[in-house]
C-alpha cells in the first residue's frame, strides 16, 4: 500500500492512513432441532482517512481503489472547515495472530452445526423448558494499517461468540433466560464452556417460572461479577471517556479530584489477551495500555483516542476504536472492571438486614452529563438478616454516579470478566466488563410490587 | 452483474435460488462542541445467495463482488452439509407489481455540501435561541441502498431505499435532552425550535414520592417500550414457536378496547413505506389489533407458509443476514382527547427513558429509568423529576388505557398518539 501514501502525499496530504478489513464469519442458528442458519459469509471493506491542509476527511468503500478513496477523502477534507490536532505516533513494524488452541479452520462447519445440535437436546432434561435457541457465530480476519508515519500493523484475528436462549412454560406464564460467551479466541471457546453454558440456561429458565417481582424501593444492594462489571461500564467508564468529557458532557471532569470511595478501582485494560475486549492495538494504531480510571477513590485517567489525547494534552491509550472501517475511531472501552477488594462473599452477605443480590444482566445505559445510570439484572435474590430468600426478576437499578461511587464500601475479591458489545454514537464495538462481588449501601431497585 | 451471478446459477443447474443485490451508497457529518466535526463517505456493494438444494438450504454472502462464483460455491457447500428442512416449500412466489412511491427523490441530489448547510443552521438556530445551550454531539446521516431481489419462482424487484437521519444531544448546565430526527424526506428545522423548549423544561428537577401513579406516555418513549416487547410478540416466528406472549390469543381481547394498531407499509412518506419488502412482495397494510381484538401476526413467507398463511409483507434483511420479521410502519388510531394533559390528575409525563432495551422482551416487564420526565398533578405540569425509576409490564398497561391523544406523533416509523395509563409503580425517594 506504499505506493498509495506517496500517492496521496503528492496530492498534499500532510496525514495519510490506509485500511483494510477482511474476514470470513460463520453462522450456526439452531432453533430447538430446527437449522434456521447455516451461513459463510465473506466480507472485505477499506478505508483511506487524510488531513488535507490541516482538515480531516473518511472515505471507505468495498473495492480496493485506494486512488479514488484518496481523491474522495481530500474532496470531504476540502468542504471540512475544522483544523484537527492529533497525537503523533512513531513508526513501527507490528505482525500479530490471536493464539488458538483449536484453530477455528480445523473444525468443520458440519461438525461445529452437530455439536450445537447435540448440546440442545439435554433441553429433554428439563420439563418445563418449552423452547430452546442457540446462535454461534466465528469469525477469521485479517486488519492492515499503514500510515505515512511509517507504522504498519498486521492483525490476524479469530474471535468467536455464542449466546444460549431458553424458553420455558407453565400455565399461561412463559419466563425466558439468556446467556453468552465471546473472545478472541479459537473453538476452544465452544468447546470447553458451551456445555456448562446451555446446561445453566436451561436451570435457570425453569426456576424463573418460580420468582417473582422485586419490591420497589431503596436498598442496600450485593451485585455479582456480571451485573458489577455492567456498573464499572455504564456508571465510571462511559463518564471517562475523553470525549465526553472534552464536550463537557460527563460528570467526572477533574483528574485527581475524590469521586469516589477509598476502597473503589476501576480499570479499563487493554492488554488482557483473548478477552472480547482486547485491544493490542487500537483502529489508529495505538497501542494498547492499561489505564486505571479510579484508584482508590481518586480520578486517574480518561480514555483516548489520538485526538482527545492531542486535545488534553495527554498520551493516547489505546481505545480508538471504531465498528468497521466505514467508520471513525471515538474513544471507546475495553475490559472494564472493578478490581478486587479485600472482603469477601460471606461477608458482604451478612452485612445486609433487608436488601437484593442482583445477578446477570441484561444492559444498561447511563446520562453522563447528570450522571443518571440504569442497569437491569437478569435475576436476584431476596435478602432477609444475611441470608438469601426468594428469586426475584425484573430488576432494575438506577442512582447517581457521583453519590453511588462513595456508597460502595465492600469490595470482595472475586473478579470474573464477561465479553459483550457496547453501543455509542449508532456504533457497536465488542467489549468485555467485570468485577468481584461488591455492595452498595443504598441504590433504587425498580420492580412492580 | 446481476446477469453473470444468474448465468452461473443456471450453469450449474440449480432450481431454487434467491439472489439478493445491493449497492449502498452513503455521507455522514458528526457535530461536536456545536461545529462540524468529522465528515465522511462511501460505498459499499454486497451479493447474498440463498440456495436449496436437495431439501437443504444454503447461504452465503459477499462483498467482493468480481468473486460472485466463490459466493454461490460456498452457498452450495452449505446447502451440503447442512440438515433436511422438511418445513421449507420455496422462496417467496407471490408476485405483484407495485404501485406504492416510497422513495423521496429530492434525496438522490442531496450531497455532503447541502448536509453541511443543513446541519450548520441547525447548529446557529440552536444557538441563537440561547447563548448557554450548547450541543456536545450529533450526527446527521444519510444512505440509499439501490436493492434488486430475484428468486426461481419469478419475483425479480429492482427498488431504492433511503434512510436520513439526524440527532444531537443539547445540553445547558447538567441538563441534556436527546433530540433524532428519521424522516424520507429532506429534514426540515422545526424539531430545532421544540428541542430548546424541551430542554428549558427541565430546569429545576426535583424528586418524587415514591407511588403508584397515572402515566402519560410520548410517542418517543411508548416506542422505545413497544419496539422492545410489542414487536417480539406479534412476530409470526416467536408466534409460531409459541415464544410470544400472543401466541395463542388470536381473536381475544389483549389490549384495552380503545386500541386499534395496523402495521402499513404503503402509505407515501411514512418512514419505512417500501413498494416491495426484502423477499419482494408488495408490501400492504396489516390490522394487528382491532378495538384491543388480536387479529393478525406479521409475516415473512417461510413463517407464513407453515401456518398455511401468506407472508404480510414484513421480510426484512440485509445482503448479508437471513430473513427476519419486522413491522413496516405501526400505526395507532387516535384518540378523543384534546387536551390530554388535563385529564391527568396525578402523574407522570415520560417523554425518553434509558434502558429501555434492557427489557424483558418475552413478558413484557420494565424497570426503567425516567431521562425526560415531569411530575403532573391537577392537569397541570409542576416540574420535571430526577432520580426516578418507571416499573410494570407493558402488557398490563395496554389493558388499562384512561385516554389517548387525538393526534399521531411520529417516532422511527411509529405514528402513535400520546397515551395516559390508569396506573404505574414510580420510584423515586
Amino acid at each position: 500500500m506504499k505506493e498509495f501514501i506517496s500517492y496521496a502525499e503528492k496530492k498534499g496530504c500532510s496525514y495519510i492512513e490506509l485500511k483494510s478489513q477482511e474476514g470470513i464469519r460463520n453462522t450456526i442458528e439452531v432453533v430447538d432441532k430446527d437449522i434456521k442458519e447455516l451461513s459463510q459469509n465473506e466480507s472485505a471493506l477499506y478505508s483511506v482517512r487524510v488531513i488535507f491542509n490541516g482538515s480531516e476527511g473518511l472515505s471507505y468503500s468495498n473495492k480496493n481503489d485506494f486512488k479514488e478513496m484518496i481523491e474522495k477523502a481530500i474532496k470531504l477534507a476540502r468542504i471540512q472547515d475544522k483544523k484537527i490536532n492529533f497525537y503523533e505516533l512513531k513508526s513501527e513494524n507490528i505482525k500479530l495472530k490471536t493464539k488458538c488452541k483449536i484453530d477455528l479452520e480445523s473444525i468443520n462447519l458440519e461438525e461445529k452445526k452437530n455439536n450445537i445440535i447435540n448440546l440442545l437436546k439435554s433441553k429433554k432434561n428439563y420439563k418445563q423448558i418449552s423452547g430452546v435457541k442457540f446462535i454461534y457465530r466465528d469469525v477469521k480476519s485479517k486488519f492492515n494499517y499503514v500510515n505515512n508515519e511509517g507504522r504498519n500493523i498486521f492483525w490476524e484475528d479469530s474471535a468467536v461468540r455464542y449466546i444460549a436462549y431458553s424458553y420455558a412454560k407453565e400455565g399461561k406464564r412463559i419466563e425466558s433466560f439468556i446467556d453468552t460467551r465471546s473472545g478472541h479466541k479459537g473453538y476452544e471457546l465452544f468447546s470447553e464452556e458451551s456445555e456448562k453454558l446451555m446446561q445453566y440456561v436451561l436451570k435457570m429458565g425453569e426456576k424463573m417460572l418460580k420468582s417473582k417481582n422485586a419490591q420497589a424501593g431503596n436498598y442496600p444492594v450485593m451485585v455479582d461479577h456480571h451485573l458489577g462489571g455492567v456498573f464499572a461500564h455504564e456508571a465510571v467508564g462511559h463518564a471517562c471517556e475523553a470525549d465526553a468529557v472534552i464536550q463537557g458532557s460527563s460528570v467526572l471532569k477533574e483528574l485527581n479530584s475524590k469521586v469516589g470511595n477509598n476502597n473503589l478501582t476501576i480499570v479499563d485494560d487493554k492488554t488482557i489477551v483473548g478477552n472480547n475486549g482486547w485491544v493490542p492495538y487500537d483502529d489508529e494504531g495505538v497501542e494498547g495500555e492499561r489505564t486505571i480510571l479510579i484508584k482508590k477513590g481518586i480520578l486517574n485517567g480518561f480514555l483516548h483516542n489520538r485526538e482527545t489525547a492531542s486535545i488534553m494534552n495527554m498520551k493516547p491509550t489505546g481505545n480508538g476504536r471504531c465498528m468497521d472501517l466505514a467508520h471513525r475511531a471515538i474513544p471507546r472501552m475495553s475490559t472494564t472492571f472493578v478490581d478486587k477488594g479485600d472482603s469477601n462473599y460471606d461477608e458482604i452477605l451478612s452485612s445486609i438486614k433487608n436488601g437484593y443480590y442482583l445477578l446477570g444482566t441484561l444492559g444498561g445505559q447511563v446520562n453522563p452529563i447528570s450522571g443518571e445510570f440504569l442497569f437491569n439484572a437478569l435475576y436476584g435474590y431476596k435478602i432477609e438478616n444475611g441470608e438469601l430468600k426468594n428469586l426475584v426478576k425484573n430488576v432494575g437499578l438506577t442512582g447517581n454516579i457521583l453519590k453511588t461511587l462513595f456508597e460502595i464500601n465492600l469490595v470482595g475479591k472475586d473478579i470474573v470478566f464477561n465479553g459483550g458489545t457496547c453501543g455509542k454514537a449508532g456504533q457497536w464495538v465488542p467489549v468485555s466488563d467485570g468485577a468481584p462481588t461488591f455492595k452498595i449501601d443504598n441504590a433504587r431497585v425498580g420492580g412492580s410490587e | 452483474m446481476i446477469k453473470e451471478v444468474l448465468s452461473y446459477i443456471k450453469f450449474l443447474k440449480i432450481k431454487d435460488y434467491e439472489i439478493y443485490y445491493t449497492d449502498y451508497d452513503s455521507l455522514s457529518l458528526t457535530i461536536n462542541r456545536n461545529k462540524i466535526d468529522f465528515v465522511s463517505e462511501g460505498k459499499v456493494s454486497g451479493l447474498g445467495i440463498r440456495l436449496f438444494i436437495d431439501g437443504k438450504l444454503g447461504f452465503s454472502s459477499t462483498t467482493n463482488i468480481k468473486n460472485y462464483k466463490n459466493c454461490i460455491d460456498t452457498a452450495i457447500k452449505i446447502a451440503r452439509l447442512s440438515e433436511k428442512n422438511k418445513k421449507f416449500k420455496s422462496f417467496m412466489k407471490e408476485k405483484g407489481k407495485s404501485n406504492i412511491k416510497a422513495f423521496d427523490k429530492r434525496l438522490l441530489n442531496f450531497d455532503i455540501e447541502n448536509a453541511k448547510e443543513y446541519v450548520n443552521n441547525y447548529i446557529s438556530l440552536i444557538k441563537n435561541s440561547n447563548e448557554k445551550i450548547n450541543i456536545s454531539e450529533g450526527s446527521y446521516t444519510k444512505g440509499i441502498s439501490n436493492i434488486r431481489i430475484i428468486n426461481s419462482e419469478g419475483i425479480d424487484v429492482n427498488f431504492l431505499k433511503a434512510s436520513n437521519a439526524a440527532d444531537a444531544e443539547i445540553v445547558m448546565d447538567n441538563i441534556n435532552i436527546v433530540s433524532a430526527q428519521h424522516e424520507t424526506h429532506p429534514l426540515d428545522y422545526k424539531i430545532g425550535k421544540e428541542d430548546v423548549k424541551r430542554l428549558l423544561n427541565l430546569r429545576n428537577k426535583k424528586h418524587v414520592e415514591t407511588k403508584d401513579m397515572e402515566l402519560l406516555l410520548h410517542p418517543e418513549a411508548l416506542t422505545d417500550i413497544m419496539n422492545n416487547s410489542f414487536e417480539f410478540s406479534i412476530d409470526g416466528e416467536n408466534v409460531n414457536q409459541k415464544k410470544s406472549i400472543l401466541y395463542n390469543k388470536l381473536n381475544q381481547s389483549v389490549f384495552d378496547k380503545k386500541l386499534t394498531i395496523v402495521d402499513d407499509g404503503t402509505t407515501k412518506g411514512l418512514l419505512n413505506t417500501t413498494p416491495y419488502d426484502d423477499e419482494g412482495k408488495v408490501t400492504k397494510n396489516n390490522i394487528i389489533v382491532k378495538k384491543g381484538i388480536l387479529k393478525n401476526f406479521l409475516y415473512d413467507s417461510y413463517n407464513g407458509y407453515l401456518v398455511g398463511k401468506k407472508s404480510t409483507g414484513n421480510c426484512s434483511r440485509s445482503f448479508n443476514s437471513m430473513p427476519n420479521i419486522s413491522p413496516n410502519n405501526i400505526i395507532m388510531e387516535k384518540g378523543k382527547s384534546k387536551d390530554i394533559l388535563s385529564e391527568v390528575k396525578e402523574g407522570l409525563y415520560v417523554r425518553s427513558l434509558i434502558g429501555t432495551h434492557t427489557m424483558d422482551t418475552t413478558t413484557g416487564d420494565f424497570s426503567l429509568g425516567v431521562m425526560e420526565g415531569h411530575y403532573i398533578k391537577n392537569g397541570e405540569i409542576k416540574n420535571a423529576v430526577i432520580d426516578c425509576m418507571i416499573a410494570g409490564n407493558f402488557f398490563k398497561l395496554m389493558k388499562d388505557i384512561k385516554a389517548m391523544n387525538n393526534k399521531l406523533e411520529h417516532s422511527s416509523g411509529y405514528y402513535v398518539p400520546k397515551i395516559l395509563f390508569n396506573k404505574i409503580k414510580v420510584i423515586g425517594k
